[in-house]
């Protein structure tokens, strides 16, 4: 089994890549949901920000 | 009939259809995505047969070439957007170009890192100022020129005009990446895909290759559709149905 993981001699640079890449296919993913959970969390502030406003100027 | 004939294709300017296409996809494309790239890397690291010359260092193809192609297709699909936002005013093709241009930044710097280290055993460097490299570092340039430009401008319409006209100039850049390797003596090979010639490698090696192509492509329109939508969210606050979207219809008609 071990010798699947030890890629030969190339065990570093195989390895490293793919960590590296999934560690930014998964960052990427967690920004981009998370992201949009924010979005919806800070326009829906600023919509009754907004909203507050218009009534108070009214 | 030239009416019906084009409504799949307005139906892309509506922020809302689009917003609703998202919902309704994005999260079987990601499971997709994620489920096929796990099973070609599963099938390229383990099953595949290590390459004659370049012994397992090889298994580095399975990321290398499907982030590559990933980075320069999407910037095909910028500038395509681009063009339809020039002539036809789509507001969708900005929101497109703000939301792509940083998953294409990720796919090239990958592209570039794993060439990078799949160079080290198989060149005996990291780097050489190669034209496909040299090209493919100036298309990773140009992504963060779109990011960092689009956010110098405040101005909606200037910002998303003056991106239009930067990704515009800037697939010139895309013939040169895809033959520099034929134009110019290059130390990198030749394209491992072709669409007119069957691949050199056997089938057990190009399958899981291909699999992963279309994992990460299910991801990557996945990511940009997510992305979309909170831009969509945020641009189109003062619409009515944003409003409902967000549970605060009863308020505003209140107010």
């Amino acid at each position: 089994m071990a010798e699947y993981f030890e890629m030969g001699h190339h065990t570093f640079y195989v390895w490293l890549s793919y960590g590296v890449s999934f560690a930014l296919f998964f960052g990427l993913a967690f920004f981009c949901f998370d992201g949009r959970a924010k979005a919806k969390t800070t326009t829906e502030k600023r919509i009754r920000r907004l909203l507050k406003q218009k009534r108070a100027s009214k | 009939m030239a009416n019906t004939k084009w409504t799949w294709f307005h139906r892309f300017g509506s922020p809302k259809w689009l917003y609703d296409f998202a919902e309704r996809y994005n999260g079987p494309l990601f499971g997709v995505g994620c489920a096929l790239m796990l099973g070609a890397c599963f099938w390229g690291l383990f099953i595949a047969p290590p390459d004659y010359q370049q012994g397992d260092s090889f298994r580095i193809i399975y990321i290398h070439v499907p982030t590559a192609i990933l980075a320069q297709s999407c910037y095909m699909m910028m500038a395509a957007a681009a063009l339809v936002g020039l002539v036809w005013r789509m507001k969708i093709s900005d929101y497109f170009i703000a939301c792509a241009a940083p998953i294409g930044a990720v796919m090239t710097f990958l592209a570039l890192f794993t060439g990078a280290v799949w160079g080290k055993p198989t060149w005996g460097t990291w780097w050489v100022w190669d034209a496909r490299l040299t090209s493919m570092l100036l298309l990773l340039f140009l992504y963060f020129g779109v990011i960092a430009l689009r956010s110098s401008i405040q101005s909606a319409d200037n910002r998303a005009r003056a991106s239009y006209v930067l990704v515009l100039v800037g697939v010139i850049n895309i013939p040169i990446i895809k033959y520099s390797v034929d134009w110019w003596n290059t130390l990198h090979q030749p394209a491992t895909f072709t669409l007119t010639e069957k691949p050199a490698m056997p089938a057990e090696m190009w399958l899981p290759l291909l699999i992963m192509v279309i994992g990460i492509y299910c991801f990557f329109t996945a990511l940009v559709l997510v992305r979309m939508q909170a831009e969509i969210v945020q641009r189109e606050l003062k619409t009515r149905w944003v409003h409902k979207l967000l549970n605060i219809e009863g308020e505003r008609s209140n107010g």
